[in-house]
């Protein structure tokens, strides 16, 4: 059976450029456009990696992470954050409430592909 | 290979959303240069741009923001304030990101040596805030800012880097195939799992950049199984990895140090990593560590003591006692509550959906509208067989479509706002350009309208402002000898009203000049005298092609194009224009739009075999005339005597050429019509009822007829033409 990846993000093109690049990489993706909505979809679902923007409205990257840590079944899910070189402060905020690893911005699919594959294994 | 063409639009879309928000933040920041959450809204707007072109390679548009970003992190951060004049140029890049966007949408290609200038001027704003934070105090804080916010960049680590760099390249034992062994000593955080990372996925990622001679976990810390949580991490790992690229310089060595360091990325900070060429061991510390070890006045053990008790800025200034860490904790609450509230604020939560399939949907409402009536035609013509519940069921079902028609097509509504924000940049620039000082007040920007309307509405809305600008409000000496601010005031305000939106453009200028319009009438051949014409008769004059009253031409208006053309595209849509204006006082441009022109009301007359179907908004009244009545009036034609009023008999049958059943007025059925204050009566045979129509047009192949807006299917399934009134007016009485 294929992965299963969970992108979060607000920005309809990010999630739609994400989700292009991995399906073509024969992943299966789950979308959310924001924390709350991702926890809102989860139910149990298996998901093998999960990939989140930080800024977003109604829950941000970093609360989500923190409450997907501490939900039964995704403790130890890899957390992957999309960040900006600018973000630098962002992303020690995300590593500590327990993101796995972060992909700068401006990525290309094939970056992108890399580093799922990392975690997705 | 992904084919990023496929998510252009998407990102097309989006982009214009973020330039808007982009453009419309700007000017608010000029008033309220405090707002920090509206400054959020606005880098993060140009950051969206920047990462979702980036990512899809278009590389032009993410470096060009990327520089607008830069000079907003600055704003941000206080370093730079918002004034005119940076506002000038960040309004001008915005305009350089929406056409370079615009040639997305197009597949055009887009010249980027033409943002070069702004390019040069963005450099120039940025340079103008490092005079700012050249002084002691401020370089200092930011200098504090990046130690603590970045610690693989902390001049400690690097002169570390250094002084191990320097000790390998200098070893005379570096091996003869110059592919150098290091030592890794990774410690991971024992906490490694609960973050999701797994350790033997990192180590199986250094086999991409060299080969592991050798590994060897350390089990040291692994505690008694009594105590033992297997959600935690005991092992660490000491790890030779032999290079698989030469290393000759101290560039290479830096090179594959930094390859190591990324493999590791995600877990450095938290993990204990020492990188160690295999021939010097043991000398990863800062130069005077080194040098003190060197010269045998302390031990190795010791230097490594003394750095793990290197501490955090917030650390250090808690125990100095300058601040209590209650206090920092309090702040950092601050400080996130602001970002949290910053986002709540920022973006409505909408959703993008394709327009084919919104108006699929509301063509789907509008067949239920159709096979509705069918219905009730059915139940009619059944008579006595409809039960009372079966009467009942079908009120209900009514209701209930309705309901989803009200909704589909409120699918279609958006706020005006979106088009309303542009005119504050207009009003500014033509203000300055003009050397008039005036404000825009925009109210309203909740209205709705149809998306198919509000796109159409704008043109002919420029123009209108345009106009109050060049001719209407005057310059402020001329404003200050009227006795009037020397500011002048744009209302722009939408509201609704009953089944229509108005839209009013609204200024304290000086009003219409009725004698210029008389004069300009006469000397065009329009009018022979002005007595007998009323104020509106005149004022509309300036609605007719190539009529403009402008002393001069001036690059903004007077051209004396665009007032017709505001009426026509206004007509287009259905709507209306009316023209208020008082000397001296100000004019306004009100704008008539219907709410919606999908679904319509409609009267359905029947003329022989043909059925129509006339707006019921243009309807008045239906009557059937006493023959007393029916006049024909010299040079005139026919009239109908309504109450006393005469008004314009128009024989449909003639109009159409139908053969009709029935020819005088006496015996079939006159539909009074009105437009524009205009009434005319309709000629029909009879009238078959009033019911809801949803208005298609004819089709490209056929070519407009003036009298046809469109046609649609009855419930009967029958096909109808739906009349306009305005057109038949023109057509057959000359107005």
């Amino acid at each position: 059976m294929g992965k299963t990846v969970l992108i979060v993000d607000d920005s309809a093109s990010m999630r739609q450029l994400v989700s292009f690049a991995l399906k073509d990489a024969g992943y299966e993706v789950v979308d959310a456009i924001n924390g709350k909505d991702a926890l809102s979809k989860l139910n149990g679902t298996r998901i093998d990696i999960v990939i989140t923007d930080l800024n977003m409205p109604e829950m941000d990257g970093i609360e989500f992470i923190k409450q997907l840590r501490n939900k039964n079944g995704y403790r130890f899910t890899p957390i992957v954050m999309l960040t900006t070189e600018s973000q630098e402060s962002r992303k020690q905020e995300g590593k500590q409430a327990g993101a796995s690893g972060w992909i700068v911005k401006p990525f290309t699919p094939e970056q992108l592909i890399d580093i799922v594959k990392k975690f997705a294994k | 290979m992904v084919d990023y063409k496929k998510l252009y639009s998407i990102f097309v879309d989006e982009a214009m959303e973020r330039i808007a928000e982009l453009e419309g933040g700007l000017l608010q920041i000029e008033k309220s240069p405090d707002d920090k959450e509206l400054l959020n809204t606005i880098f993060r707007a140009a950051h969206t741009i920047k990462g979702s072109s980036g990512s899809l390679g278009l590389k032009d548009i993410s470096a060009f923001t990327h520089h607008m970003e830069e000079i907003l992190d600055l704003v941000r951060q206080e370093k730079l304030s918002p004034d005119k004049e940076l506002i000038n140029v960040l309004l001008d890049a915005t305009d350089m990101i929406k056409e370079m966007v615009e040639s997305v949408a197009s597949e055009t290609t887009f010249e980027f040596s033409r943002c070069e200038d702004l390019l040069k001027r963005m450099e120039e704003m940025k340079t103008r805030q490092e005079h700012v934070i050249r002084t002691p105090e401020s370089l200092r804080l930011s200098g504090d800012l990046i130690a603590r916010s970045d610690v693989s960049r902390s001049p400690e680590r690097s002169e570390r880097d250094e002084a191990i760099l320097k000790d390998e390249i200098a070893s005379p034992s570096a091996r003869n195939d110059n592919k150098k062994e290091y030592r890794i000593i990774f410690v991971p955080d024992p906490n490694l799992f609960k973050r999701g990372i797994d350790p033997s996925v990192i180590i199986n990622d250094l086999k991409n950049i060299g080969e592991i001679v050798s590994i060897k976990a350390n089990t040291d810390a692994v505690p008694m199984l009594s105590e033992l949580n297997c959600e935690n991490l005991y092992l660490g790992w000491d790890i030779q990895l032999k290079a698989n690229k030469k290393i000759e310089t101290i560039k290479d060595a830096h090179e594959f140090i930094e390859k190591i360091k990324e493999v590791f990325e995600f877990v450095e900070d938290s993990s204990e990593i020492k990188i160690l060429p295999v021939t010097v061991p043991e000398k990863n510390m800062p130069l005077m560590g080194k040098m003190l070890v060197d010269e045998g006045i302390v031990k190795t053990e010791d230097v490594e003591e003394a750095l793990k008790a290197q501490k955090k800025l917030g650390e250090i200034l808690v125990e100095q006692g300058k601040v209590s860490s209650g206090e920092i904790e309090k702040v950092l609450e601050k400080q996130r509550n602001k970002k949290v509230e910053s986002f709540k604020n920022s973006i409505s939560s909408t959703i993008r959906v394709d327009l084919k399939k919104l108006d699929h949907l509301i063509n789907i409402v509008g067949e239920m509208v159709i096979v509705h009536s069918m219905f009730q035609q059915t139940l009619q013509s059944n008579g006595n067989s409809t039960s009372e519940k079966f009467d009942h069921l079908f009120s209900q079902l009514q209701r209930i479509g309705k309901d989803i028609q009200e909704s589909a097509m409120s699918l279609r509504m958006l706020p005006v706002g979106e088009v309303f924000q542009r005119f504050t940049r207009l009003v500014r620039e033509l203000s300055a350009s003009k050397n008039k000082n005036m404000e825009l007040i925009i109210t309203g920007e909740d209205t709705e309208l149809d998306k198919g309307v509000l796109e159409k509405i704008a043109d002919p809305l420029v123009h209108l402002i345009r106009n109050s600008i060049d001719h209407g409000i005057e310059t402020p000496e001329e404003r200050l000898s009227k006795g009037k601010p020397a500011n002048g005031t744009i209302n722009l305000s939408a509201y609704q009203m009953g089944d229509s939106v108005y839209i009013d453009v609204e200024d304290d200028g000086r009003g219409l000049n009725k004698e210029k319009i008389i004069e300009k009438a006469i000397s065009k051949g329009i009018i022979n005298s002005a007595p007998g014409l009323t104020d509106d008769h005149l004022y509309n004059f300036i609605f007719m092609p190539g009529f403009s009253t402008a002393e001069s031409v001036t690059d903004v208006s007077g051209r004396g194009v665009g007032m017709d053309v505001v009426k026509k595209n206004i007509e287009s849509l259905n709507g209306r224009v009316y023209i208020r204006t008082k000397q001296n006082e100000g004019t306004t441009m009100s704008i008539k739009l219907p709410l919606t022109f999908a679904i319509i009301d409609g009267l359905t007359v029947l003329i022989g075999e043909e059925v129509f179907v006339v707006p019921i908004t243009s309807v008045v009244e239906s009557l059937r005339p006493h023959r007393d009545d029916v006049k024909t009036l010299n040079e005139k034609g026919e009239a109908i005597n309504i109450r006393g009023e005469f008004i314009p008999l128009v024989r449909l049958y003639k109009e159409l050429r139908i053969k009709p059943w029935k020819k005088d007025p006496w015996e079939a059925i006159v539909v009074v019509a009105s437009h524009d204050g205009k009434k005319c009566c309709l000629l029909a045979d009879e009238l078959v009822g009033e019911q809801q129509v949803v208005l298609k047009n004819l089709g490209t192949a056929m070519p407009k007829i003036k009298g046809i807006s469109g046609g649609t299917i009855l419930g009967d399934g029958k096909v109808a033409l739906v009349l306009d009134v305005h057109g038949i007016m023109e057509k057959s009485l000359g107005y």
